[in-house]
Formats: structure tokens, sequence, C-alpha cells
């Protein structure tokens, strides 16, 4: 198993993890580290160093785009998470490791075995499918990867919705807070940023059980929007070594056991 | 210079042939399986070829969507069904996972990429292509300078949405059904969850809360139209596989009309085409992206916008004798101002006569699907609509 953490401030290099990963200004929900973090925590460190890549491209951001990725080349950092296939495309003249991670999109063996035949390195499994479905792909190939701890994202507009709103009703505008569903109890944490607005599940993905299941993969703790990664990484060695350690009342276990509606 | 296709939706049969009776270049349809909108896909194999055969009669093209994003178990008869859809004589299909797509062109078939996969550059395009994809959707979050960009680098077909309804995420990132209400958004159960109403906190105990909606408007991109042309994109989609007959007839006959107007004139009466499409919306509407980022103006606040239109009141289906046989849609009486639209003819008349089954004369029609005769001034034609004129 390879134990990856998404870090939101430098001095979390030294969590107990094998490999880290750092957001870029190409990526979405994730904390930015500039280049000349990302290259001094390369040097620094050696475990895995992965950066997220992960935005939806712009035509005018391609030229741009290949410069970055030809100085983490440069760097030598061991992977890049993509959403976005214009990376693809640029890639195939720098020949960075590439992990697709277009969160929603990859729920089935067949299409993960496509995109391992064109090359690319790992794919990260939607958050949407069930344990048995996962453990299904895993059977097939173990170059997948599943996020088994943090917020899930539930939506992603390209739109400012809490300017708009708040404009529209002349209120102050906040870029960060709750939403509630005036028929529902949760609360769905919801930032906008530069790159849209983005709407979480209430609760945060555990997976303290279910990891057992993954000894043979990458399992990633994707700690946007989590303070304390690591007592998060520290659970998650104990219980590795066999101890039971409970789903705590703010964390859920997402889609493990929970199959979705195919039609109305 | 190769004239920009327009793509019509059609939840069923009658619907295709209305909208290619109206104008569609090319329609596209959902069949029982592999498809979202599972409620408006119903196209059984056998419609599916009555459909591309009536098509095909008119030198138009049938698309079918297989857009879902499958999961493990539900690949099963994929290619058996694709056999099908080959033999049945699609033109294409529309398609986001990229084992659907493989295996749809292994068969044989034109292959286009659906929005969910949110192509917004042509180095993008650029695998789709070499996967064999022939034409790409674009994600509706773009501009028209940089659908220009974009077209202009691509070197396969680029087709942009123009009109209908739009997720207010980007397609296919948004499981806000699933979890809500276990319904999958992206295997064609949306609940439409971004149209509810929330309310805002800034904190998880604050007592204090804010209205909240995301509700995105409908597109209409009526005021895009003639430089999309310009651009030279390969295809403009209307939305709406669950739209009226109405509504169907009359959005596509309008951006026939006006696309062949531009072609031929170079310039077009856009508040007409505007005037004219909103008498069959039932949503707001706004320009979505294509004039840039939103504001505010493309969203509904405090107000649902469905407000079913009544002013569609009867379909024809025949013309006799200075008679027209309808089938009666909404309440319309003698001496109400009507319009007759149709995809040639837009013309108005006073109702001075309607007739029921019987024969007798009635005052009022108020029995929608009932068949009447009503005396029209001038010839019309099966798949004619009759309005009620509205002076406000």
């Amino acid at each position: 198993m390879e134990l990856i953490v998404s870090i939101n401030k430098i001095k979390e290099i030294n969590l107990e993890v094998d490999s880290l990963v750092l957001g870029s200004e190409f990526s979405v929900r994730s904390t930015v580290f500039t280049l000349a973090e990302i290259e001094a925590v390369k040097q620094k460190s050696n475990k895995n160093i992965y950066v997220n890549v992960n935005k939806i491209i712009l035509e005018e951001e391609l030229d741009r785009l290949e410069i970055f990725l030809l100085k983490l080349k440069e760097i030598d950092v061991d992977g890049i998470y993509f959403s976005c296939m214009s990376v693809y495309s640029l890639n195939r003249q720098i020949g960075l490791d590439l992990f697709y991670n277009p969160e929603t999109l990859t729920t089935n063996y067949s299409d993960v075995l496509e995109y391992l035949a064109l090359g690319i390195k790992k794919v990260v499994l939607a958050r949407e499918i069930t344990l048995e479905s996962i453990k299904k792909i895993i059977s097939k190939t173990t170059d997948v990867e599943v996020n088994i701890h943090g917020k899930l994202n539930m939506f992603y507009s390209k739109r400012k919705l809490l300017t708009n709103c708040f404009n529209n009703f002349e209120q102050e505008v906040k870029t960060k807070g709750f939403l509630r569903e005036e028929l529902r109890e949760e609360y769905y944490p919801i930032i906008e940023d530069e790159t849209g607005s983005h709407i979480f599940h209430g609760l945060t993905l555990s997976s303290y059980d279910e990891i057992s299941n993954f000894s043979e993969i990458a399992v990633k703790i994707d700690g946007y929007l989590l303070e304390d990664l690591a007592t998060v990484v520290n659970d998650y060695q104990r219980a590795l070594s066999g101890e039971k350690i409970e789903r705590a009342e703010d964390q859920f276990s997402g889609y493990y056991y929970k199959q979705t509606k195919y039609k109305k | 210079m190769k004239k920009t296709e327009l793509l019509a939706p059609a939840g069923s049969l009658e619907k295709l042939k209305i909208a290619i009776k109206y104008g569609a270049d090319a329609v596209f349809i959902g069949g029982k399986y592999f498809s979202l909108r599972a409620r408006s896909s119903n196209f059984e194999i056998v419609d599916i070829l009555a459909a591309t055969s009536y098509a095909h009669k008119y030198g138009k093209k049938v698309y079918v969507t297989l857009n879902i994003l499958p999961h493990n178990d539900d690949l099963v008869g994929l290619e058996k069904y694709l056999a099908e859809l080959s033999k049945a004589n699609v033109d294409a299909v529309i398609v986001a996972s990229i084992t659907i797509a493989k295996k749809a062109i292994e068969a044989g078939l034109e292959t286009h990429l659906s929005t969910q996969c949110s192509v917004t550059n042509s180095k993008s395009i650029e695998f789709y292509q070499s996967l064999g994809i022939q034409r790409v959707v674009l994600a509706r979050e773009l501009n028209l300078e940089e659908i220009a960009l974009v077209n202009k680098n691509s070197q396969i077909e680029v087709e942009v949405f123009i009109h209908g309804g739009m997720c207010v995420s980007y397609s296919g990132r948004c499981t806000l059904s699933n979890y809500m209400t276990d319904r999958d958004a992206n295997r064609g159960g949306c609940a439409h969850s971004c149209r509810w109403n929330y309310q805002f906190k800034e904190n998880s105990t604050d007592q204090q809360s804010e209205y909240f909606a995301m509700s995105s408007k409908d597109l209409n991109g009526v005021v895009a139209v003639t430089k999309l042309l310009d651009i030279g994109v390969d295809s403009l989609k209307i939305e709406g596989r669950m739209k009226s007959v109405h509504y169907i007839a009359t959005v596509v006959g309008n951006y026939r009309k006006l696309i062949d107007e531009y072609y031929e004139k170079g310039t077009v009466n856009l508040e007409y085409y505007q005037k004219e499409i909103l008498k069959a919306e039932n949503r707001l509407t706004s320009t979505g992206f294509l004039l840039g980022d939103v504001t505010d103006e493309q969203h509904l606040y405090n107000m649902r916008s469905e407000k079913p239109t009544q002013n569609f009141i009867a379909h024809i289906k025949d013309y006799l004798g200075g008679y027209a046989i309808v089938e009666e849609r909404n309440k319309f009486s003698i001496g109400d101002t009507a319009e007759v639209y149709g995809p040639n003819i837009h013309k108005t008349f006073i109702i001075e006569e309607i007739l029921n089954e019987k024969g007798q004369s009635i005052e009022v029609a108020r029995h929608p699907k009932e068949i009447l005769k009503v005396k029209i001034p001038f010839a019309v034609q099966k798949d004619d609509l009759i309005r009620k004129v509205i002076y406000k």
C-alpha cells in the first residue's frame, strides 16, 4: 500500500506517509504551493512528491501550462494528478508520470483499463461507487487510487455562486460558509474562489475499517479543508496495525455501502 | 463554406418528426439503454429505426445518446446494443465513457463526445481525436472568444449548446443528487437538487441564515448565433428532450429561419426571433457563458420560473374545405385572435367557428386532446400550430 496525503502547510511534509501531494497554480480544491516551494519540498523530502494539476484548462492557458509541466519535469516530481485531457496531450513530449483524477467520471474497471492502456500510470476512482465496485476494479488492476479520507466535493461550478447571489440581494459578499437545503438538516461547506464554486458534503469520509481492502493500491488522505492531518495520519497508521478505530460523529462511509438509483 | 448544423432534441418519434419538419438538420434522441435523462429516453431499437428511416428520407441525421457514466455492471450488453444501433443506421452516438467511445468506434459508429467531459481546449480535443472521436460537444462554460479559439485549433468537429436547460455546475461534475436523494445524476437519475432552495450560514453555529439559490436560467443564445456562424462551429445544439411539441416547433423553427436568413442576407432582426422564441419558453432565459462570465442575471432567485404557457391552443392535423382539423391543447373561444405558426407560415386570424366531433358549433374549446374543426380563412398544413395572440 502506498499512503498518500495532500497537504496544506509546508511543515506537513514530515507526516508519516509514503507520498505527498501539493496543489499548484493549475489545481482546484487544493492548497496552492508555488513552483519554488514545490522544488524545495522535492529537494528536502525523500517521499514521492506529486503535484495537483487538476484544473479545467482554457485554450489561452495552454502555453503557460506547457511551460509549467516542463518545469515540473525539471524539478523531477514523481507524478501529477490531472483532470483535463490537455495535460495528457501536452505531456506526450514531456514524460511526467500521469495520474488521472476527473473525480466523478471514473466509475468502472473497463474505463480504468482503457486509461492505463494509454500510458497513464494510475487512475483515481470516483467516490460515488461502492466498496464492492472498488474491490472488483482492484481485482482487474492495482494501478488505481482510492480517496480514503477527506471532504467530498459534490458540486463544482465555474460560476461565482455566492458573489452572484449576494449581489442580487445587495448584501455583503461572503465567499465561504455553509449551505442548508430548506428541507434537510445537513450543512454543506461551500467555497468560492477564482476557479469557481465548490460544495462539499457536510460529513468527512473515513475508511478505518475499509482500508484493509486496499493493501495493494494507493490510498489518499485528501487534506483540503482539514485541520489536524497528523492525527488523521496517525489514526490510519493505527488502523493498519490492527487497532479498531471508530468512525467519528462528523464522519461517514460515503458510498461504500450505498448504491445509487439508476433511473427515476 | 460548410453550413453550420442545427441540432434539435426529441423525446419521442412525434417530436422528432416535428423537429425535422421545422428545420432541424439533425436530431438527438435517447435510447432505452446507457442514456441520461432516463424519463425522456424511450426509444426502443424499432423506434430508432423508424426515426432514422424518417430522417434519412429528408436527408437529416439522427444521433443517439449513450452518455451515462457506467458502473462496472452497467456495461453488460453494450456491444450488442451498439451493433443494433449500427444496423439501425444511426448517424452518430454521443458518449461520455471512454469504453463506450472505443466500442462505438469499433462498431463503425461515428462518435461524438458529450459535454459531460467538459472539453474546454484544443489539446483535450487532440486527445479525444486520437481515440477516433469525430466531434466534441464543448463545455457550456466557454464564451464566444474562447469558442472561436478552440474551434480554430480543433481538427475535428465542434458542437456548441445554443439553447435550453443547463447545469449550473460543470456537467458531470455534480453529485448533489446522488448524495441528497441517492439518485445518480450521472446515470440518468438527476433530481435537479441545484434548483432547490437553500439557506446560507457563515458558520455551523450561526443562528442567522440568508436565502440562497443557485438555479440557472435556461440558455438562450439568439444574440450569439450570428457570431457562432461566423466562427464556423460545426453544430449548434438545442437542449430539451423533455420539452413539448410546441417548444420544439417554436425554438427549432425560429433558429432555422434565423440561420438561413443570416446566410442569405448577412444580417438578421434578432429582436423578432427573441420575441418569437419567448412564446414557447416556460422558464426565464439568459445568455449563459456565451457573452462572458455569468453574473446574477443568469440565475433564478426567490422564484421558480416554470409557468406553463397557455398560448398554444391547437395542433393542426389536416385542412379540408376551409376548416382545420385540430387537436385541442389549451382553451380558446369564438372571437379570439389566433396565429398559425408553421415551417412555412406565420399568419393571424380571428376564430369565427369551432365545430365539435359531431359537427355541432361550439363557443368554447376546453378539452385538451379533443379533435375539433376550426374555420381558418387561409390554407394551412398538417403540424402547423395555432397560438392565441395575447395583447399585453
